[in-house]
């Protein structure tokens, strides 16, 4: 995970990342949505934060594409908590994304470089 | 495809599916420090919704329960739109649902191969065929894949005295018409549904018809096209019949149809004909004149230069006319209500509704006034056909519930209405540039427009009908019946025909209360037609003896009547004179197309005696031959009732012949039937003017309130400062002065162009002019209904209090 290639502020993110990140951290195994929030925190030394209001809509956008399950589970707390895995659909979906984002990357970079 | 299932299970447990996510934010919220505890679950969850592409549904259910409980909260306002926009769809739903039952009906099916035949030659045209001709045809022109006949009705003694009619098809008629018989025709005979209401057990069974054993195969289906009540095949016509020629006569009687084969044209066909008419003439020369063909004319033809179709167009614009007058009426009446509620509009625009929401949610409410109306006109339009059903007895009355093509056709024009009445409206009331009234002139114009239309027409149409109940047909038909007796059936020739008719003649002229008899080839005013064409005119003409100008009462202007044994001599009317021979004189002249040197020798009175209420008759009158006898029948006129002779004169037809059904009728029933068809469709234009001027009240009513309220405050502070009633009441006609007077110029143009469109197709009215009088009706009457409508409004202003239009807002 690299570097955002322009600052911004803490509770902010480009649109269509978030996507990109929860799909990311969900790589490793499944989270549920606080764990996803604080894991994209903790990645990005907290420049990243990802607020609930945003963060919970986005999992419902993948649920409803299909590129996410959730399932009901009990947490180290004994809270009832739902956790988030990749489906396949959703593995295919982050090799697209994340090819596109490098693509996109590396043109704004070198136009950053050469001008 | 998932997707959407997964979209349809988020819909269905979309309680549980919020639940759980406002469980997992809360849990969230826990965890994080509270600085950072920001946003809302409700936005969150909106949010959500939208993802599940939802949103929609809940703006729609959000819109149609605000626009219920507005629609419910002002009865009076949602009663009077639901008639209003009720009237205006349900006369087209009406129109459209009895046309589409008669298109149903009355057409045959793949109706663009069916063609109706006609025998023509030089100078000839006749609509009727004889049965040799129509089989030599079936037999061999390639242009048709069958072809058709159909007899006359004949009246049939039916097993032990009733009578019934008969008529003798060739079999591949039930099928080419479309109608679904219930078993082949074959040997056996075919009955009507409503013969078969009387008798219910003849199916299956052998009935005795004129006598002779016939066995009933199955049942016709009813429809309005049909006129009998038995039929049988043409071979069979003999058995029935006695003495029936029908298979050997070339003379004409059966109407003719013709499939035409799969891309074979009518013109191409026609041209086919020619060639087998030469044949024809070649083995038949004094059957068939030289050079007879046939003419085939598709039987449904658009043609937009025909009358028909100019009337029908004409006819359902004024439908839709009135559709018009109702939504503009309507948008006038969402545009009053909605200045009353712009404190509301304006508010939700502050509080920071976009204008798209907005429109949106004031247009959700036209749509469910709409559909509030539609069912309405639905409801109105099923009564309004039981009502027609009840009076009138033809068998096409689609009563009962509506079809879905009804149902549809009816969602169809609610939305558009709704779209007409309620879009321009919502965009308008919600717009921050203030009110121009520009849209309320547009409403208001297009309304008076329509309604000044319709009422001129329908004023137009009922002054004419006055003046033909009034008319002079030319001749004293009241007094006028005839009687056929349907020799040629019973296979008399022309020498026997004629002594039969001499001896009738005998008979009946010595019956109480008879004048005058005269044998006639062709019925006045009836179904048969025979004539010529001549240079784009169509002339009718009749077969009549000597004493036919008597019996009818028609004076000779010029020239003199037919002597007995006359021939190749011709009288004509006034009109056949003027366009034959114009400026010049008509005796002695010869009849331009005919071949055999007839000479005009008389000249008559312009009467219309083939078809009723023709202004210029193009009518000529040959004497009748001894081969015309065996169709011929007498006419006769009584000092009496005809209805009253009519039995005599059938008792003594048959007394001569005990085989014979002979058939009587009396002269005004025709024309009082041909009245009463054009009075139920004036019925039905003067009700369309009715509702036009009901509508125009409900509009205009509407825009004096509407003026009312908007100016409340100007009428209280200018009535404080004196001003006297006739200026209020003025102020609040001014604005609408301009639309209702270039809407009424705008109708009475239209309605006069429109009316003489449908005063050409029907016969009878005829050409009656300009009437001054119907025009000043009109204006009158709009007068009248713009002072009552602008009353209760006026009232209203007058009685505004100053110190209340002060706090008004």
């Amino acid at each position: 995970m690299g570097r955002l290639p322009f600052p911004m502020a803490k509770t902010e993110l480009v649109p269509g990342t978030l996507t990109l990140l929860i799909l990311r951290v969900l790589q490793t195994g499944p989270l549920h949505g606080y764990a996803i929030a604080l894991r994209i925190g903790q990645l990005s030394s907290d420049v990243l934060q990802v607020e609930e209001g945003s963060l919970y809509p986005a999992l419902q956008k993948m649920l409803m594409k299909g590129w996410l399950k959730a399932d009901w589970g009990v947490s180290d707390t004994n809270r009832r908590v739902r956790s988030y895995r990749l489906t396949p659909a959703g593995k295919k979906q982050l090799e697209t994304e994340l090819a596109d984002y490098r693509n996109v990357n590396r043109a704004i970079e070198s136009v950053l470089k050469l001008a | 495809m998932s997707q959407l299932l997964r979209r349809i299970w988020y819909r269905v447990n979309r309680r549980r599916i919020e639940r759980e996510m406002a469980e997992e934010m809360a849990y969230h919220r826990e965890l994080i420090p509270e600085q950072n505890r920001l946003g809302s679950d409700w936005r969150a969850i909106e949010t959500t919704r939208e993802v599940w592409g939802w949103g929609w549904l809940d703006r729609l259910t959000q819109d149609l329960r605000y626009g219920t409980r507005l629609l419910l909260r002002s009865p009076g306002f949602t009663l009077t739109a639901m008639l209003v926009l009720g009237l205006g769809i349900g006369v087209p739903v009406t129109v459209f649902r009895q046309v589409a039952a008669e298109l149903h009906a009355t057409t045959a099916p793949d109706p663009a191969t069916l063609v109706s035949l006609s025998r023509r030659a030089p100078g000839m045209r006749s609509t009727v065929m004889s049965y040799p001709e129509l089989t030599f045809y079936a037999a061999n022109a390639q242009s048709f894949r069958q072809v058709i006949g159909i007899s006359q009705t004949y009246q049939a003694t039916f097993e032990s005295g009733e009578t019934v009619r008969l008529q003798f098809v060739t079999p591949n008629y039930f099928q080419e018409f479309g109608l679904a018989v219930s078993a082949p025709l074959g040997e056996s005979a075919l009955v009507s549904e409503s013969l078969l209401q009387h008798r219910p057990d003849v199916v299956g069974q052998t009935i005795r018809l004129n006598g002779r054993p016939v066995r009933v195969a199955g049942v016709v289906p009813r429809t309005p096209r049909l006129r009998a009540d038995v039929w049988m095949a043409f071979e069979r016509q003999p058995y029935v019949i006695e003495g029936s020629s029908v298979l050997t006569d070339w003379s004409a009687t059966l109407d003719g149809y013709a499939r035409l084969r799969t891309g074979v044209s009518s013109a191409a066909a026609e041209q086919e004909t020619h060639a087998l008419g030469s044949a024809l003439h070649q083995m038949h020369p004094k059957d068939v004149p030289a050079d007879a063909y046939l003419e085939a004319r598709p039987i449904l033809q658009f043609d937009p230069a025909s009358s028909e179709f100019q009337v029908a167009a004409t006819a359902s614009g004024m439908v839709m006319l009135l559709l018009v007058a109702a939504c503009a009426n309507l948008g006038i009446l969402v545009l009053a209500r909605g200045v009353a509620r712009e404190r509301e509009i304006r508010t939700r625009m502050a509080l920071g509704a976009g204008r798209r929401r907005v429109v949106r949610q004031l247009f959700t409410e036209s749509i469910l006034l709409a559909a509030v109306s539609g069912v309405t006109a639905l409801a109105l339009s099923s009564i309004a056909l039981k009502a027609i059903e009840l009076r009138s007895d033809a068998g096409t009355v689609p009563s009962g519930a509506p079809g879905w093509l009804s149902i549809g056709a009816t969602a169809i024009l609610a939305m558009v209405a709704a779209t007409v009445f309620g879009l321009p409206a919502a965009v308008r009331l919600t717009s921050l540039v203030p009110a121009g009234g520009r849209m309320r002139s547009v409403f208001l114009g297009a309304q008076v427009a329509a309604s000044c239309l319709l009422l001129v027409i329908s004023s137009l149409m009922v002054s004419s009908v006055q003046r033909l109940r009034h008319v002079d047909a030319g001749f004293d038909y009241r007094q006028l019946l005839y009687v056929s007796p349907g020799l040629k059936a019973h296979g008399y020739n022309g020498t026997s025909a004629q002594a039969y008719f001499d001896q009738l003649h005998a008979v009946v002229a010595r019956a109480p209360g008879v004048e005058s008899a005269s044998i006639v080839w062709l019925a006045p005013w009836g179904n048969s037609h025979s004539g010529a064409a001549w240079q784009g005119h169509q002339l009718a003409n009749n077969h009549v003896d000597a004493q036919f100008l008597d019996t009818m009462g028609i004076p000779v202007i010029r020239g003199r009547n037919f002597r007995v044994g006359e021939r190749r001599i011709a009288i004509v009317t006034q009109a056949t004179a003027r366009t034959l021979w114009p400026g010049e004189d008509p005796l002695g002249k010869i009849l331009p197309w005919d071949t055999e040197g007839t000479t005009v020798i008389g000249v008559v009175r312009d009467v219309a005696t083939t078809a009723i209420g023709g202004a210029n008759p193009l009518e000529f009158y040959l004497p009748i031959a001894t081969g015309e006898f065996p169709d011929s029948m007498l006419l006769v006129r009584t000092s009496g009732t005809p209805k009253e002779l009519l039995h005599t004169l059938e008792g003594a037809a048959r007394g001569l012949d005990d085989r014979l059904q002979p058939a009587g009728r009396a002269l005004s029933d025709d024309y009082d039937r041909e009245l009463s068809k054009i009075t139920q469709a004036l019925t039905v234009v003067s009700f369309l003017g009715a509702v036009a001027v009901l509508l125009s009240a409900i509009g205009l009513a509407g825009l004096a309130g509407y003026t009312v309220v908007q100016r409340t405050r100007e009428f209280g502070l200018r009535m404080a400062l004196g001003a006297r009633a006739a200026q209020i009441v003025r102020a609040i006609l001014s604005p609408m002065f301009r639309p209702i007077a270039v809407g009424f110029v705008c109708g009475v143009a239209g309605g006069s162009a429109a009316a003489k469109i449908l005063r050409s197709g029907m016969a009878g009215i005829g050409e009656t002019g300009f009437s001054p009088l119907s025009y000043v009706a009109v204006l009158l009457l709009f007068g009248i209904v713009v002072a009552l409508a602008v009353l209760a409004p006026a009232r209203r202003a007058l009685q505004i209090s100053p110190a209340k239009a002060l706090q008004h807002e």
